[in-house]
């Protein structure tokens, strides 16, 4: 029994850091991953056109997961919870399972319920924990500030998370920070969105939305900002440069997948994290850290 | 961004059924329960930017009928699903998922963003959102990585009805 | 009036604290009083009770309340409170004060107690369900009951039933009234104690509209409803079926409750798309917000119409056509119903207008009678022993009367006890003449006469309206009679003046003096003597004039707000009497703006240093002799 890695559609092509880093740390730290090749989109971008779709595309991939006998973990916020979701509506609603049942009959799968959701970051919080990863950091990253970006799909909605972190009082992300000797910096758009949800129908809307977590962030004595899904990494250093054009500011916040910042205490080299593949990074730490011996 | 809205919204034209048509999708049952309290837009980080767009004032044209003027709305596609709105609602609205039933309606009758449709067919082609070819893979190869295929038979099965067809002009 | 024993106990740490020499202090204050009636106490704890006989009055310097085990008659005076308001000297001031309450203690009066012994029995006047449920609670509460009106029921133990057409007069007084019912023609008197005015639930649609084809009144829809027919549009779609909460004001949460009902039940067995109007949905009441929820989720569409009521046209057709604006949907929505049911009010029955006018009965702003007056409990009126609740009090909700009726039974059984009660009124039978100006200016109809005007204990509020208007001075409340009010005005105008107009300030024991105690001191040096009165109604022009007489340059009545007086018109004829006040004025010579009035409550601490101030500065000014050399 293992965690099927679900990568999604944006991971696998546009963050391999990202997934380097997934994977290097799960190894590290005892999670054992399972790559099944039949995995698809998990439906998100189907729902404003047809919830029942996006439910039977959703469904499959867990039909997938349970006929491999194992568990979901994500990497992307917006998988994680679509997925999430569709566990929850399939185990609440019995007329809509038998309805995706009958659709997924049509491929061959069926899905009795039962597969667990979590998005990676809240494996590493519940299944390890910030005691173990502590125990497990060889190179702390005594010194360093980030400013820890939850995001909107990790944990809402509240109901189909479990409410394991509360989405108005959030710690997961800070306390994860915290276990590898680094500080997290609390502000006052913690909670924002990245705007990530509209890039396609209105980018100037996104920009905006983008701006005001970075705008805030960049003033901010951190070293860089923390995301745990593809879509935040699109606004916040894809879109980077063009906001600050756009907005006329100066913002160079250099961008950290979580699990990245994980690997490195955990005594990775930073190209060992992917870093080569980080547009907006701050070189001088990243040498710094790699000058420090291991303990 | 700005709609064009009559001064006066005549309900004797309005359509009371639309109301209950939403509060029908999965999701969207609690629609009717809304008092208009406007907790939603207060915090809804969109309608801080664009103050036409009002959760609040959403709801509230759909409870009055108003179904072509909310159908063919840009706005129903501005949302980010942040969920806050959902998260904050005293009567368990879930404004967010009334959101994607409109939505859906606004496809059946025809209303969408054209990019909409692009993606509909990257996933009936592919499988996912962005495409993987040898490219990708050899590019995956060089960092150690599995190499991921695409199998969009089954995608192409489960999308067979969907339709996604813009309106005619009137 | 009787010279008694005054003893003058003064505090020498109060006197050192404010300055003073405790010694020199006590010589001077010595003179005050009799040789050997003056102590000096360092603690009010070594005080030996047994060294007082019951009628020894104290004035006691230095404390704000009576000194527990003491006589009955105790002066405190707090000077802590009182001589900032004075200006000049701290010496002379301290003197005054004291003189002024030595002065009152030996003009204390003592009027007559005697035994009262109420009729318990209570007469409730009513029909209908309302009335019904008054009667059984009270019966329940063992008071024995008589239930006049036209059907009244007779199940109830200890109720006694009397059909009759009418009530036609409450003579007497509380616990001895006699009650004039009419059956037909046949007037009888029953003797109650106390009478609980019920009456009949009477409503009316609440807009200026007359019913007609496309506007119906809820009560009528009700009615209708009731016998299990459907409406005959109850199988068109689309029918538009609108509530609208009457008048322009919010429906109360029965009132809603019935509109609710009736719209969910609309939804429920008719096809109609029902919409409510009303300027604001109040679900305090009993599962009111459960139902709101059920008739939201139900489809019912509510709106919220500007205060005053959404606009209202009649159209060619006949037909009445809906306008508002709706501040959700940032635009006006216009609705054309095909029904219009508006919410009707309670209303006073014409019956009830009637008999308020035969029993004297003041009637607020909404036409019932009960007194506009946040300190009298639901169902008092202007006439102690009768009440009004239920539907004589616009009542219509079954838990609100519940509610009322209770207090309702605490006034009663504070009435209905016997006990000792002092007479509230002394007469000067050579003075009085018996023109029954006191009988008929009596807001409570607590005054009647035999070979002389008397007060009843029960009814008397003591206000002093009576004696205030008493052409031959033959009127006095114990308390304060004018020759104890005058002796302790001439004891505080009687010491040097200073740079400071010097003010007199009449006012409200329950307020202004309340008010003051807690009052921050003015910034300037003002010189305001006070002199408590227990109501406003007290202020006569006598005091008016005496007070100018003696010295003042100004005179500040200050009384409890319109709709807080104790005595419920004591407040609101002094303020009517002012310009009276001030044409007595300009007649002797003076500047009318020497006379002011303001209103307090007890809390007013703030509000009272700044209105005084104010007086103060405008007294000021009239003093300074303006250019044109006129000298008033």
């Amino acid at each position: 029994m293992a965690w099927a890695l679900f990568l999604g559609c944006t991971i696998p092509v546009r963050n391999l850091n990202y997934e380097l880093a997934i994977r290097r740390t799960a190894d590290r730290l005892g999670l054992e991953l399972a790559d099944l090749p039949d995995f698809g989109c998990c439906g998100f971008p189907l729902k404003s056109l047809s919830i029942d779709d996006a439910l039977a595309v959703g469904a499959r991939n867990l039909a997938l997961v349970q006929a491999a006998g194992h568990d979901l973990v994500a990497g992307c916020s917006a998988c994680a919870a679509t997925l999430a979701e569709v566990e929850h509506v399939l185990a609440h609603d019995p007329d809509r399972a038998a309805a995706v049942n009958r659709r997924l009959a049509e491929i061959g799968l069926t899905y009795h319920g039962g597969v667990k959701v979590r998005h990676y970051a809240r494996l590493l919080y519940e299944e390890v924990g910030p005691r173990r990863i502590r125990e497990a950091v060889v190179r702390p990253l005594t010194g360093y500030r980030f400013a820890p970006h939850y995001g909107c799909h990790y944990l809402k909605p509240g109901e189909i998370m479990d409410y394991f972190d509360p989405a108005e009082e959030p710690r997961s992300l800070a306390e994860l920070i915290d276990c590898l000797g680094a500080e997290s910096v609390d502000y006052p758009g913690l909670k924002d969105c990245c705007g990530g949800g509209v890039l396609g129908v209105n980018e100037a809307l996104a920009q905006a939305m983008a701006f005001r977590k970075l705008d805030q962030v960049h003033r901010l004595d951190v070293t860089g900002l923390v995301v745990i899904c593809p879509f935040c990494n699109v606004m916040f250093e894809g879109q980077q440069k063009a906001i600050a054009k756009k907005h006329g500011v100066n913002l160079k916040v250099p961008l950290f997948f979580y699990p990245q910042l994980l690997g490195l205490a955990l005594g990775f080299s930073p190209e060992d994290m992917g870093f080569k593949l980080n547009r907006i990074k701050d070189r001088d730490m990243l040498k710094a850290l790699e000058a420090r011996s291991d303990a | 961004m700005t709609e064009d809205q009559p001064r006066t919204w005549d309900l004797d034209r309005a359509d009371p059924d639309f109301k209950d048509d939403v509060a029908r999708r999965p999701g969207a049952e609690k629609i009717r329960l809304c008092y208009a309290c406007g907790a939603c837009s207060a915090r809804c980080p969109v309608g801080d930017i664009d103050p036409d767009f009002d959760p609040r004032r959403l709801i509230r044209m759909v409870i009055l009928g108003m179904r072509d003027q909310v159908l063919s709305s840009p706005l129903l596609w501005y949302c980010a699903t942040c969920f806050t709105c959902q998260e904050t609602c005293p009567e368990g609205v879930n404004f967010t998922e009334v959101l994607f039933a409109l939505k859906n309606m606004a496809v059946e009758a025809g209303y969408f963003p054209p990019a909409m449709s692009a993606q509909t067919e990257l996933l009936k082609n592919h499988g996912r959102l962005y495409e993987i070819t040898d490219f990708e893979n050899q590019n995956r190869g060089k960092y150690g990585l599995p190499e991921l295929p695409e199998r969009p038979d089954d995608f192409k099965t489960l999308l067979e009805q969907l339709k996604i067809e813009p309106r005619e002009a009137d | 009036m009787t010279e008694a024993k005054v003893i003058l106990l003064a505090s020498r740490p109060h006197l050192a604290g404010l300055g003073l020499d405790p010694e020199d202090m006590g010589r001077e204050l010595g003179n005050l009083v009799n040789p050997g009636q003056i102590r000096m106490v360092d603690d009010w704890t070594s005080l030996d009770a047994g060294a007082f006989s019951p009628e020894d009055r104290l004035v006691l310097v230095g404390r704000s309340d009576p000194w527990p085990g003491g006589p009955p008659g105790q002066w405190p005076l707090n000077l802590n409170v009182e001589a900032p308001w004075l200006a000049g000297p701290l010496n002379e001031r301290v003197s005054a004060l004291v003189r002024a309450a030595v002065a009152e203690a030996a003009r204390l009066e003592t009027p007559p107690a005697r035994l009262v012994e109420p009729d318990r029995t209570v007469l409730v006047w009513g029909d209908g369900l309302e009335a019904g449920r008054v009667v059984e609670r009270i019966a329940k509460a063992g008071f024995p009951v008589l239930w006049a009106g036209r059907r009244p029921g007779n199940q109830v133990p200890g109720v006694t039933a009397l059909p009759c057409s009418g009530l036609r007069a409450v003579e007497g007084f509380p616990g001895r009234f006699t009650v004039w019912l009419d059956d037909n023609g046949h007037w009888t008197d029953k003797a109650a104690g106390a009478v609980v005015l019920c009456g009949r639930l009477t409503r009316r649609a609440g807009l200026e509209f007359e019913t007609g084809p496309g506007l119906i009144s809820l009560s009528t829809l009700e009615d209708g409803w009731e016998r299990e027919q459907k409406p005959d549009w109850a199988e068109e779609p689309g029918f538009r079926l609108v509530f609208l909460a009457g008048a322009g004001r919010p429906p109360t949460p029965h009132g809603l409750g019935r509109i609710l009902s009736l719209a969910l039940r609309a939804r429920r067995e008719t096809k109609a798309v029902v919409y409510v109007l009303a300027p604001q949905i109040q679900v305090a009441g009993p599962g009111l917000e459960r139902l709101s929820g059920r008739a939201r989720q139900a489809g019912l569409v509510f709106l919220r119409t500007p205060l005053q009521g959404p606009d209202l046209t009649v159209m060619e057709n006949g037909r009445l056509r809906i306008t508002m604006p709706d501040l959700v949907a940032r635009a006006d929505l216009s609705l054309t119903p095909d029904l219009l049911v508006l919410e009707d009010e309670v209303i006073p029955d014409p019956e009830l207008t009637d008999l308020a006018a035969a029993l004297g009965l003041t009637v607020g702003n909404d036409g019932f009678p009960s007194p506009d007056n946040v300190l009298f409990p639901a169902g008092t009126t202007n006439r102690a022993g009768i009440l009004a609740i239920g539907p004589a009090r616009g009542t219509d909700a079954p838990e609100i009367l519940d509610r009322e009726i209770l207090a309702g039974l605490d006034v009663l059984q504070e009435l209905l006890t016997d006990r000792t009660v002092e007479d509230r009124l002394i007469v000067d039978r050579g003075r009085c003449t018996l023109c029954l100006t006191c009988v008929r200016i009596c807001p409570h109809q607590a005054l009647s006469f035999t070979n002389r005007p008397w007060a009843d204990p029960l009814a008397c509020s003591a206000c002093g309206l009576c004696v205030a208007e008493c052409p031959m001075d033959a009127l006095q409340l114990p308390d304060h009679t004018d020759g104890r009010v005058k002796a302790r005005l001439a004891a505080l105008l009687a010491r040097p003046r200073t740079e400071a107009p010097r003010l007199v300030m009449y006012g409200c024991r329950r307020s202004a003096a309340r008010a003051m105690r807690i009052a921050p001191r003015p910034d300037e040096p003002v010189d305001l003597a006070f002199i408590p009165l227990p109501c406003a109604g007290r202020i006569e022009a006598d005091l008016v004039l005496t007070a100018f007489l003696g010295g003042a340059d100004g005179v500040l009545i200050a009384a409890c707000h319109d709709h807080n007086c104790r005595t419920q018109q004591g407040g609101p004829e002094a303020r009517r009497r002012m310009g009276y006040h001030q044409d007595l004025l300009a007649e002797s010579g003076f500047r009318p703006e020497r006379l002011g009035y303001i209103t307090l409550a007890p809390n007013m601490g703030r509000e009272f240093t700044e209105l005084v101030t104010q007086f103060h500065r405008a007294v000021r000014d009239l003093n300074q002799p303006p250019a044109s050399g006129d000298p008033t």
